[in-house]
């Protein structure tokens, strides 16, 4: 899979058994539509805040979705003002950091302890290192 | 075995190559025609028709020779073996064994987390059968089953060489009238007009329009006939699942899941649709004329129906009941049922019950990355990195932590190790069933791993399950650790005369 914004090819990464795949070049996130169920399994309002945002239209040029290179929609994140790119039928395109952004947003009023959300502690454990236990 | 349906099958598929020869034939002429100079339209035409016929001897060569290679091809299904995925193995070898086929399909996989599955093949001797990584992850064995006795079901009623054929015969129309599309759209619009003008709306025009016409309505045509047909033995196909799993329940089960399963295919090609359990379309065709499936909510409720037995002939009954239909499904004379076939129960498949949907697709898709020849890095932080063929460097660096990493592609030994990896996988987690056959004790303690520790410096190590990490003490003197996040045992290697304490820690 290449990359819709730079047209690196995408690393997947796996953690805690989430998988996203990640551009090394842009740090740009693709969420495929499986995962994305998965996430809706998991832990459900975070995915429901994933997968239920409104469609907008913007001038912005489309980008392709990196599974049917078809043109994806923009979308606009419910409560935030962060427009994503979305295919309907295969996954949800974050800009580097735009996903983390949501997610602060979203989870970081409710106070650390309350971060447990898989999503969320994937992109901190991801981007975050350095917090080992010390045994 | 429905003798008349395999008979009307292999009429329908000589039936059809003849008429799509026609079809394409003609169309070549009249395409040939429309875009040829004005003096000389009809050798233009046999032009056309020459070309068209040269596409059609490839494409019949094709279809009749190399079909299941192409449409495989067009999926990226990847062959699996037993080792990757014994329960899917076993399943078919049942479903081969109650339907009696003649020859074990090949087993294919897609990486593909839609759910379904398709059979390709033109007899049963040679035949594949296809499902994607998100069948095996939605579905139990019983599910599973179900979808595969109904692909057998396919192979068995030849249902397979017709589609294989119509396939790509119908990819041949399309692929042509789609050329002329463009030809017409980007080249010739402007000189057609143009012409038209000089010869005061002459011979060009009724051409043009017949050449229009042709080039619009036979590829409807060809779709509506080649769509329209595969509804019927849809039904067939389930009432033969329901036959050799004697288990309706699961297959309706299966459909339902699929139905609701909100992820599309994204590798199936429209020629390839109806060859699916499910039609991958069905979200933007779902009914009418274009139908390549019959509505999945009738399916079920049919399958539901059958209270009585698992025969054919209580299929039949339900689908009269359901359907409300006065024609059937089948004549009489085929018939052949002798007594009552009942129903079993349903399995009790604890030992083999995936732990998670997420667990059984994230192995599924590992598998398939396996085989396409993907790196997979486990950094010490505790990341997974899965490197597609396609990235350019030799060379890789952990997002996670900075550690550097040279990227060594194993080809298919790295299906074992992934098939290792996967089984390690979750093991702790609550979720995961353990046989109570396999004895042992808890299945933490089987995951066992091996670390180096060197004495007299801090040390960083990570669970290679869950990816926890850990700082060693250099006065760490214990020999394993017990990995607080998922509960599996590292064993330290240490050099010798160092250490030898013996206290077990648990972190």
């Amino acid at each position: 899979m290449k990359c819709p914004q730079c047209s690196d090819i995408l690393l997947t990464l796996e953690f805690d058994r989430i998988e996203i795949d990640y551009c090394p070049g842009c740090r740009g996130v693709w969420l495929d539509a499986g995962e994305l169920g998965i996430l809706l399994e998991r832990d459900g309002k975070e995915a429901l805040l994933l997968s239920a945002p409104g469609s907008v239209r913007r001038k912005e040029k489309k980008r392709a979705c990196p599974i049917c290179s078809r043109g994806m929609e923009k979308v606009l994140m419910t409560g935030s003002d962060v427009l994503l790119d979305e295919c309907p039928s295969h996954g949800l395109w974050f800009d580097g950091g735009e996903l983390s952004k949501i997610l602060e947003a979203e989870c970081g009023d409710r106070g650390e302890e309350d971060r447990t959300g898989g999503l969320a502690r994937l992109l901190d454990e991801i981007f975050t290192p350095g917090k080992e236990e010390r045994t | 075995m429905f003798w008349s349906v395999i008979a009307a099958n292999k009429r329908k598929t000589v039936l059809l190559i003849v008429l799509m020869g026609f079809f394409l034939i003609s169309s070549g002429s009249m395409i040939g025609m429309a875009l040829a100079d004005a003096q000389h339209p009809y050798a233009a035409g046999l032009i056309g028709a020459a070309a068209a016929g040269a596409v059609w001897v490839v494409m019949l060569l094709v279809s009749l020779f190399a079909s299941d290679s192409v449409l495989l091809g067009l999926t990226h299904a990847r062959e699996v073996t037993r080792d990757m995925y014994p329960q899917l193995i076993n399943v078919v070898e049942e479903m081969v064994i109650a339907g009696s086929l003649p020859h074990m399909p090949r087993i294919f996989v897609v990486d593909d987390p839609s759910p379904n599955a398709f059979a390709v093949g033109k007899s049963p001797e040679k035949s594949c059968i296809c499902v994607t990584a998100g069948l095996l992850a939605l579905c139990d064995r019983d599910e599973l089953q179900g979808v595969v006795a109904h692909e057998i079901g396919h192979i068995m009623n030849r249902d397979v060489l017709y589609m294989t054929v119509a396939a790509t015969m119908l990819g041949s129309i399309l692929f042509i009238s789609d050329m002329f599309v463009r030809s017409f759209r980007y080249t010739s619009t402007t000189r057609l007009a143009s012409r038209s003008r000089r010869a005061g709306g002459g011979a060009a025009g009724p051409l043009l329009i017949v050449s229009l016409l042709l080039a619009i309505i036979g590829p409807i045509l060809a779709r509506v006939l080649y769509f329209s047909i595969s509804r019927r033995r849809e039904y067939l196909a389930d009432a033969t699942s329901a036959r050799l799993t004697r288990y309706p329940e699961g297959l309706a089960s299966a459909l339902e899941k699929i139905g609701q399963s909100p992820v599309m295919l994204s590798a199936a090609p429209s020629a390839v649709a109806p060859f699916y359990t499910v039609n991958p379309y069905r979200q933007h065709i779902s009914s009418g004329a274009f139908a390549t499936h019959p509505p999945l909510s009738e399916r079920i409720q049919i399958l539901r129906a059958m209270s009585h037995g698992a025969g054919y002939t209580d299929y039949l009954k339900a689908y009269a009941r359901v359907t409300r239909r006065r024609r059937a499904l089948l004549p009489p004379a085929d018939l052949t049922e002798r007594g009552k076939v009942d129903i079993r129960q349903a399995s009790r498949d604890g030992c083999s019950a995936p732990a998670t949907r997420a667990e059984s697709l994230r192995r599924a898709r590992d598998i398939i990355r396996a085989l396409n020849d993907f790196a997979f890095i486990t950094c010490a932080c505790g990341l997974r990195i899965k490197v597609a063929p396609e990235y350019p460097k030799d060379r890789i660096a952990c997002p996670r932590c900075s550690r550097v990493h040279s990227v060594q592609r194993s080809g298919a030994a790295a299906v074992g190790s992934v098939l290792s990896a996967s089984s390690a996988m979750g093991a702790p987690a609550a979720a995961r069933v353990v046989c109570p056959d396999q004895g042992g004790g808890h299945p933490s303690e089987r995951a066992v791993q091996e670390a180096r520790f060197v004495p007299g410096r801090w040390q960083k190590i990570a669970c290679e399950i869950c990816g926890h990490g850990y700082e060693i003490s250099p006065r760490f003197s214990g020999k394993r650790l017990v990995c607080s996040g998922c509960g599996a045992v590292i064993r330290f290697s240490r050099a010798a005369g160092q250490g030898g304490g013996s206290s077990d820690i648990s972190a």
